[in-house]
């Protein structure tokens, strides 16, 4: 039938594709690892930019090793090849199942890097542990991690925690009455109550609450004025990048003079769309890159600078900020295998992560130290960045304690 | 009560956005009995196009509209005989089929061509506002609704005080009438066409830098603007500007009094309202029949 | 009438047993993918009565495919009942709405029809996308059940846990709804349908009750959209906003004319290929709206009346040609 022919055409094509590998290739084995993202639909930019992280950790992996020691894999005396087999789910949550099934029935692999968002990551959370697959489903909220699967990574700690510092800088600088505007998703919505709640409990005040549906808007002029007639000292907004933008945008035009501060994916993109000179005294609670990105010489580690230049010249595009997650996450897998001494056992890989961690020889772009007991990676510190004179100023920078985080 | 002229102020601007492409949806279903989903697939192009004109080589921008307009016309042409010629005569359903084909095709080689990531203009009066006492109003909203109005002024001369345009009128009122007057129907039915993908041409270079290009951005506007044709009536297109600067300001004040979330909603929900009890909207022509 | 041994008995025949026989011998991975076209397949069966029979194109069948998973999930999950009420509950609430929005909505013809089933679906989108306090908002809702165990003789228990079994349920499913509407459409009822298709005056004039039978119809096929959306949401355990998208309901006409709307292998043939060649195409992910969208504009143009209209024509004993591009193909 159809679908036998196509995947004898598969297996013919594999075959083909291993006969023609360079001689090298035939020396070293080779371990696959899957990559779940959406290569087409509204969030295409997200699953590429995923896929291309990916595929750049790999190349570097295969050059040099993941500690040096190149190169490739250097698990129990043998030498392996990495290769990225990707599935597009078109962010469906239906189909990123399949195509972990796909992936680990086809392909065999460990670890897979992906899907793209919560219901996906909740819907392969079903299917992961039954096929023995290592992943790390990029999810933002609280629950992804609470669900008891034993073989699930996230790696980045919700926002909706960093609500409080975010209020904290917020009350410091005297921005004490705040309108809130986040996207409908779930972990946006909690993060804007967050900042909320803590910004009450300090004596300030929330004088307006919205959320969006980014695909179904383009327009935020009347949010934006529905706030300004609140007369708010702070605007938070916490979407996407794009349309975090545009609202920020949209609010100046509509002649807002006050300040924002907007979350971690307001990255140089946004930068260029609104213009930080435009943003006088607002805040940006960043991630460590994004800082790094403008101040190369505070980057002391010096990888996250060096994985963008690496990014921009293989690419010649930039990178969507959420697809940047997976990059360390792979790297972690990578090294595990290597500590584990298995590029099979999904349970002894995951066993092997904290290690990969504590180590600390990884080219990783944000210096997570440890994996907790429910999957969640952790370590790395978090920034709160001051717009001033057209650049940005290190406001303070903190970590979440892990004991509120197990 | 500041805030509610800058509501009504955004609604229009927003609205004369729809106005742009209604007006070209009613066009075409006017002259072709076809609702042309593609219509906001089409104002993508032409954003696309005005970007890599002005961002990339350096063309003025009224140049670029100039360009993407004339540009947007042809290719209307040629979807006109390569697509909808031929199955004329098949049921409508089939030529709205071909129009839903036409829309993935669109969106599927612009993701291909022009890549997944967001693009934005950036012109010299990109970051610019004018203010009027205490509304302010981006400069490129400005122009959209000098624009708009321009263009449909050009419009309503051409329709009513030439004959080309009164060919136009008379097929769309009726088919057959303006055969026995001697009115080459075929003809002016492919400029009808034209006519409409170059207003949604027209709409995506004046559009453009007032919003992010991605592929998908045509969209949301499309499904207004049908909103907003039914509201105004099929094949009217006085009903196309009345409905679409309504349904701008109804969507602005959802904004900014209820919730942006449900403005969509609100505006589906005229829609349904005004099918279900006055289903040739405010100035259209008698439900059709078949 | 048919021989019992005719070409279309046999390809039906064959087609059953590859469907019921291919899970045991390809992995979970392409079992998977079946259940989906199969699920799908429901979904076009559905829109095939109401339009391809009946003559009323609706694009608002990804909403009665939403309504049908979450009021599953919702009642199953939130009021704690269990898989069996909630999936009976769904079917019923689906064909209520179906119901409802039909009365005003099939009081027009046409585009107009069709831009108000767009018009619901998009709302019905919003509200499950906006109501967080039912539905989950965007992050949707987890943990739907499959179905409880039904004890059989003997002492064993039919079991829904795994993958297989799910498929054979969902196979079941598409089964006897493909087996209704054959029915269905062979019946008084069905051949009514088929006349307002044609002529909806000239149906009137003759005395029939058009309002009423094109709402049975519009019913009929919202009560199935929500089978297929319960089955979803129990296949997948987790539903989320996407599947109450209104742009799924282009897709669904789109796997509808391609198979060919009016006959009974239309809408599964229409499914399978659709759901098939992306699948295949793994490997440029980047053109498959750009292939879907050529695949679409090459069948309504040269074949509208789809695969199964195209074999229809070749096998076809009597002489009548089928109207000239019609999109829809009768009851032969």
């Amino acid at each position: 039938m159809k679908t036998k022919s196509i995947f004898l055409s598969v297996v013919i094509l594999l075959v083909a594709g291993a006969l023609v590998c360079p001689a090298y290739a035939q020396q070293m084995k080779s371990v696959k690892i899957g990559v779940i993202s959406p290569l087409s639909g509204p969030l295409t930019f997200i699953g590429t930019s995923m896929l291309r992280c990916v595929q750049l950790m790999v190349k570097e992996v295969n050059e040099k090793g993941t500690t040096g020691n190149g190169p490739g894999l250097l698990v129990g005396g043998q030498r392996y090849k990495l290769e990225v087999v990707n599935y597009d789910d078109s962010a469906d949550p239906a189909k990123s199942v399949a195509g972990m099934r796909k992936l680990a029935e086809m392909y065999n692999v460990p670890v897979v890097l992906g899907p793209f968002g919560t219901p996906q990551v909740w819907a392969t959370q079903e299917v992961n542990v039954g096929l023995k697959v290592l992943f790390n489903g990029l999810s933002t909220s609280d629950e992804s991690r609470k669900k008891g699967n034993a073989l699930y990574i996230q790696e980045r700690v919700p926002g909706m925690y960093y609500g409080d510092y975010m209020a904290e800088a917020c009350f410091e600088k005297g921005y004490k009455k705040a309108a809130v505007l986040t996207d409908i998703n779930e972990a946006y919505v909690s993060w804007g109550k967050r900042f909320g709640q803590k910004l009450t409990s300090l004596g300030g005040q929330v004088v307006a609450v919205q959320a969006v549906d980014i695909k179904n808007t383009t327009d935020y002029h009347s949010i934006m004025t529905s706030f300004k007639a609140k007369n708010p000292d702070v605007i938070f907004v916490a979407t996407y990048e794009e349309p975090t933008a545009l609202a920020v945008n949209h609010a100046l035009d509509v002649g807002y003079k006050g300040k924002f501060i907007v979350t971690s994916d307001f990255g140089i993109k946004a930068e260029r769309i609104v213009g930080l000179d435009r943003m006088e005294g607002s805040l940006n609670q960043a991630m460590v890159h994004t800082y790094y990105r403008k101040y190369p010489d505070q980057d002391k580690r010096g990888y996250a600078t060096a994985f963008i230049k690496k990014y921009l010249d293989t690419y010649k595009e930039d990178f969507a900020q959420p697809g940047l997650s997976v990059y360390d996450p792979a790297w972690m897998f990578a090294r595990a295998m290597e500590i584990s001494g298995s590029v099979t056992d999904a349970y002894a890989i995951r066993a092997a992560c904290p290690k990969a961690l504590e180590e600390g020889k990884l080219p990783i772009i944000f210096p997570n130290v440890d994996v907790l007991k429910n999957g969640l990676m952790w370590g790395a510190p978090e920034l709160i960045l001051e717009v001033k004179g057209g650049q940005y100023k290190l406001m303070k920078e903190f970590r979440v304690p892990r004991n509120i985080l197990e | 009560m500041v805030e509610l002229a800058q509501y009504l102020l955004n609604g229009i601007s927003q609205g004369c956005v729809y106005v742009l492409l209604a007006s070209g949806l009613t066009i075409i279903f006017g002259i072709l009995n076809v609702p042309n989903f593609a219509q906001g697939h089409l104002y993508m192009v032409a954003a696309y196009l005005g970007f890599y004109m002005v961002m990339s080589y350096s063309t003025n921008y009224w140049l670029a509209l100039v360009l993407a307009t004339f540009a947007l016309g042809i290719l209307g042409l040629l979807v006109y005989f390569l697509v909808f010629y031929p199955i004329r005569n098949a049921p409508e359903v089939n030529l709205f089929v071909a129009a839903m084909a036409l829309l993935m095709i669109l969106e599927g080689g612009a993701l291909f061509l022009f890549g997944t990531e967001t693009k934005w203009f950036l012109i010299p009066w990109s970051r610019s506002v004018l203010s009027f006492g205490s509304l302010t109003l981006q400069v490129q909203r400005v122009i959209v609704i000098v624009g708009t109005t321009v263009v449909m002024f050009l419009l309503w001369f051409f329709i009513k005080r030439t004959a080309l345009g009164a060919a136009l009128e008379a097929t769309a009122q009726h088919r057959e009438g303006a055969l026995l007057c001697g009115i080459k129907v075929s003809r002016i039915s492919a400029m009808a066409f034209v006519v409409g993908t170059a207003l949604a041409g027209i709409a995506g270079v004046l559009i453009g830098p007032a919003v992010l290009l991605e592929p998908t951005m045509g969209m949301g506007p499309l499904l207004v603007a049908f909103s907003a044709i039914i509201f105004g009536g099929l094949g009217s297109i006085a009903g196309a500007v009345v409905g679409s600067l309504i349904l701008g300001v109804v969507e602005s004040l959802a904004s900014g009094y209820i919730s942006a979330i449900y403005s969509l909603a609100f505006v589906f929900a005229i829609m349904i309202v005004m099918l279900l009890f006055r289903p040739k909207g405010l100035f259209g022509k008698e439900v059709w029949r078949p | 009438m048919k021989s019992t041994f005719s070409p279309a008995r046999t390809a039906w025949l064959l087609a059953l047993i590859v469907a019921v026989l291919l899970p045991l011998f390809v992995g979970g991975y392409l079992t998977s993918i079946l259940l989906l076209i199969a699920i799908w397949a429901i979904v076009a069966v559905s829109l095939n009565l109401l339009y391809g029979y009946t003559g009323q194109l609706s694009l608002g069948h990804s909403a009665f495919l939403g309504i049908g998973a979450y009021a599953c999930g919702i009642i199953a999950v939130k009021l704690h009942l269990g898989f069996w009420p909630a999936f009976f509950a769904a079917i019923a609430i689906s064909g209520l709405f179906g119901f409802l929005i039909g009365i005003p909505a099939l009081k027009l013809r046409g585009p107009y029809f069709v831009l108000v089933t767009l018009g619901f679906a998009a709302i019905v989108g919003v509200i499950v996308l906006g109501w967080t306090q039912l539905t989950g908002g965007a992050n949707g809702l987890a943990g739907v059940p499959r179905p409880n165990p039904i004890p059989l003789p003997f002492g064993r228990t039919l079991r829904f846990d795994s993958l297989l079994a799910m498929y054979y349920f969902t196979l079941f499913f598409l089964i006897v709804i493909a087996l209704i509407c054959h029915r269905l459409v062979r019946s008084l009822l069905g051949r009514t349908f088929v006349a307002i298709s044609h002529d909806e005056d000239l149906a009137e004039s003759l005395g029939i009750n058009t309002m009423q039978k094109k709402l049975i119809s519009f019913t009929i096929s919202a009560l199935f959209s929500g089978v297929a959306g319960a089955l979803y949401a129990s296949y997948n355990s987790v539903i989320s906003p996407d599947i109450a998208y209104f742009a799924r309901g282009m897709d669904v006409l789109a796997c509808l004319i391609v198979g060919g709307a009016g006959t009974m292998a239309g809408p599964i043939i229409g499914t399978f290929v659709m759901t098939a060649i992306p699948e295949a195409l793994q490997i440029v992910p980047t053109l498959r709206t750009l292939i879907n969208g050529f695949i679409l504009l090459i069948f309504i143009i040269f074949l509208p009346t789809g695969i199964a209209g195209g074999f229809k024509a070749l096998f076809s004993r009597r002489g009548h040609s089928l109207r000239s591009g019609v999109g829809r193909n009768g009851v032969a």
